[in-house]
């Protein structure tokens, strides 16, 4: 099975899912995503069926990322690009999991810090003066300026509670 | 009000506190972001949008009008001393700008092109102002049917522009219509997809989605291809000869209003936009100044002008349609009209008659920015140098974080975070597959207004309002929309064969 099938065909699942979900309101809530389940279900399979029997995937995929839409994901060995999507993805994911168990305050100079550091072997100075420029701007703009709570994160919640927000 | 009243209180309104202070921050950010390759002013606004909405009408407008305005000015920076381009609008400066700082006159290339910039973008703010009243009385001609076939024509239109598969294009406006039904509906109050979650009672914020779907995935696409700059050291002697790029600016001044007016066009038509309008104001040069084919790409300041005067330009093009009837003609554009409707401002009638003073603030602010930009560059223009040299790692290092706390800073929950994220994902595989992303966000934002608009439809015109000749005429032009790839296709096809022949 083509790889390339795999988007559209998710798509056209969660279209059915959200038009069986839609069947029991009344006709005024239902009739916009209904119609637009049907319209979305035909022209994703339209596609599928293009890839499927007209081999046009490979060849669009790669030119559809003109006019409106901005960059590739650049030139180069595929399987190094794709080492580096995935690298980039658990540095991103990891950030996320940080954010949740040690809150916010601490993951965001800290990510700056470690990709720094960790990832592009920066000097110490650049690695520590980077991530004070950015906690110290962010702390400016979202907590004095914008007011934004905090995520606290959980093991500050389980180590210190009732003594947090 | 008059228009001349609105003008001037359009222009009271940029150069009041606080507008005139967010003018100058959006100036000062799109200046940075537009120097560093690969970033460019849609980053900068994602980051921005939760700012946004904290702020008046007329304070954000001009915080988002100075930040794209001026991308496209300092973008050439690394066009001229690296021959890649800052955004996708100055590709066509490499020639001739990378060749000139070569020969040793990246200097002068950096004068004509900030200048070249400045008079083309003041000239786009003046042809939009002239523009919009052009077409006011069709604007207040046109009913709700016409507006909900408007805003599918619009769909339709970044659909079939956005790559060369209009159906993939369609299929993501239906899902971004589809993902803005989620909250509570409009007409009777019912819940929709909120699986019993208070987060998505009021719907998904598009500022979040616009995060994930473009701010990640372009951070991403940084990381994997990895376009830093080795470290060379920037040149520091930039200052010196920019006034004789400003003087090959006004030497050749037909040049540059016959590119901006090229500039203009190409804003106008949506989804041409940024990344073929220096082309094809490069290629306009090329046939029409003299011996333009013996010099053009070896260092030719002309083949500077033209690209910069037209990329610039084409914001008050592409506002034209924006603003007047709610079909965007770029990205940039798709993106602030999900300000506007975030704001509770809907574009066309309103922005003709209740919003008149906010529609000459966003031209005033236009021009403003261009000159002020200009100057920035002119003055600045060692530091925007060593800004062009940052290293990718930095800017993920720094830009990460920020976008993250900008996504949270939403509704204050982890629901935030995973929305991020989830959209992250969204966006990164139909970049990476080839499924584009403008559509969707055009349609998430144009949902609950083409919903409304529906019903109200339905509601006073029955099925009436499917012989209304105003509303034939628009669905004429959504087919011929649809069918225009069948015709470019087999134009290209029958060139070909010719070609081959």
């Amino acid at each position: 099975m083509k790889v390339s099938i795999l988007f559209p065909l998710t798509c056209i699942a969660v279209l059915l899912f959200l038009g069986w979900k839609a069947q029991p309101w009344s006709f005024s809530a239902k009739l916009f995503p209904l119609c637009l389940v049907g319209l979305g279900v035909f022209l994703l399979s339209v596609q599928v069926l293009r890839e499927l029997w007209g081999g046009v995937a490979s060849a669009e995929s790669q030119g559809d990322q003109q006019s409106m839409d901005v960059g590739m994901m650049g030139d180069g060995d595929p399987s190094v690009l794709r080492w580096r999507g995935v690298e980039i993805w658990a540095w991103l994911l990891g950030f996320l999991l940080a954010i949740l168990i040690i809150g916010m305050l601490i993951s965001l100079p800290l990510f700056s810090f470690l990709y720094l550091k960790v990832h592009a072997r920066e000097r110490w100075w650049i690695s520590i003066l980077i991530p004070l420029l950015v906690g110290s701007f962010m702390y400016g703009l979202f907590e004095v300026v914008l007011h934004t709570p905090w995520v606290e994160g959980w093991l500050w919640e389980l180590l210190l509670p009732g003594r947090l927000g | 009000m008059g228009v001349l009243e609105a003008s001037f209180a359009g222009l009271v309104s940029v150069l009041s506190w606080p507008t005139f202070g967010f003018l100058m921050i959006g100036v000062a950010v799109g200046l940075i972001f537009g120097a560093i390759p690969g970033i460019g002013g849609i980053t900068a606004f994602i980051i921005l949008f939760p700012l946004l909405l904290t702020l008046g009408a007329e304070a954000a407008f001009a915080l988002i009008i100075g930040l794209f305005a001026v991308t496209t000015t300092s973008d050439t920076v690394s066009s001229v001393l690296l021959g890649i381009p800052g955004t996708s609008g100055s590709q066509a400066t490499i020639l001739d700008g990378h060749a000139m700082a070569q020969k040793g006159e990246a200097a002068r290339a950096l004068g004509a092109a900030y200048v070249a910039s400045a008079i083309g973008g003041v000239f786009g703010a003046l042809v939009l102002a002239v523009g919009l009243q052009i077409l006011r009385p069709l604007v207040l001609l046109l009913q709700s049917p016409e507006f909900f076939a408007l805003g599918v024509w619009g769909i339709t239109m970044v659909s079939v522009l956005s790559g060369r598969t209009p159906i993939k294009g369609i299929a993501m406006g239906v899902l971004g219509l589809m993902a803005a039904t989620v909250g509570i509906e409009m007409t009777i109050g019912m819940e929709r997809y909120t699986f019993g979650q208070m987060y998505l009672m009021d719907g998904i914020p598009a500022g979040l989605v616009a995060l994930g779907l473009f701010g990640i995935p372009e951070l991403m696409s940084l990381a994997i291809g990895r376009t830093s700059i080795a470290r060379k050291a920037a040149p520091t002697d930039l200052l010196r000869n920019q006034v004789q790029g400003a003087m090959d600016v006004l030497k050749h001044w037909t040049l540059v209003f016959r590119c901006a007016t090229v500039g203009i066009i190409v804003g106008f038509i949506p989804g041409l936009g940024t990344s073929v309008v220096d082309w094809i104001a490069y290629g306009h040069a090329m046939q029409t100044c003299p011996g333009a084919r013996d010099t053009f790409g070896k260092g030719d300041v002309r083949g500077v002008i033209a690209p910069e005067s037209a990329n610039n330009a084409k914001d008050g093009g592409a506002l034209i349609p924006t603003l007047a009837f709610g079909i965007p003609g770029s990205l940039s554009m798709v993106l602030l009209l999900s300000v506007l409707v975030s704001l509770g401002i809907t574009p066309g009638r309103d922005m003709m008659t209740t919003h008149l003073n906010l529609t000459f603030t966003i031209i005033w602010s236009l021009a403003l920015a261009n000159i002020v930009g200009t100057g920035i560059c002119l003055a600045a223009t060692n530091v925007l140098a060593r800004v062009v040299f940052l290293p990718y790692s930095w800017v993920i290092a720094t830009i990460v974080p920020v976008v993250f706390l900008a996504a949270f800073s939403w509704n204050g929950t982890e629901g935030d975070l995973y929305t991020l994220v989830l959209f992250s994902a969204l966006g990164y595989f139909m970049k990476l597959w080839g499924w584009p992303r403008p559509p969707f966000i055009l349609g998430f934002v144009l949902g609950p207004i083409l919903e409304n608009r529906f019903f109200i439809t339905l509601n006073l015109y029955g099925l009436g309002w499917l012989y209304r000749p105003y509303f034939l005429l628009i669905m004429a032009m959504i087919i011929g929309t649809l069918l225009y790839p069948v015709f470019e296709e087999r134009r290209q096809k029958a060139k070909a064969d010719r070609t081959v022949a």
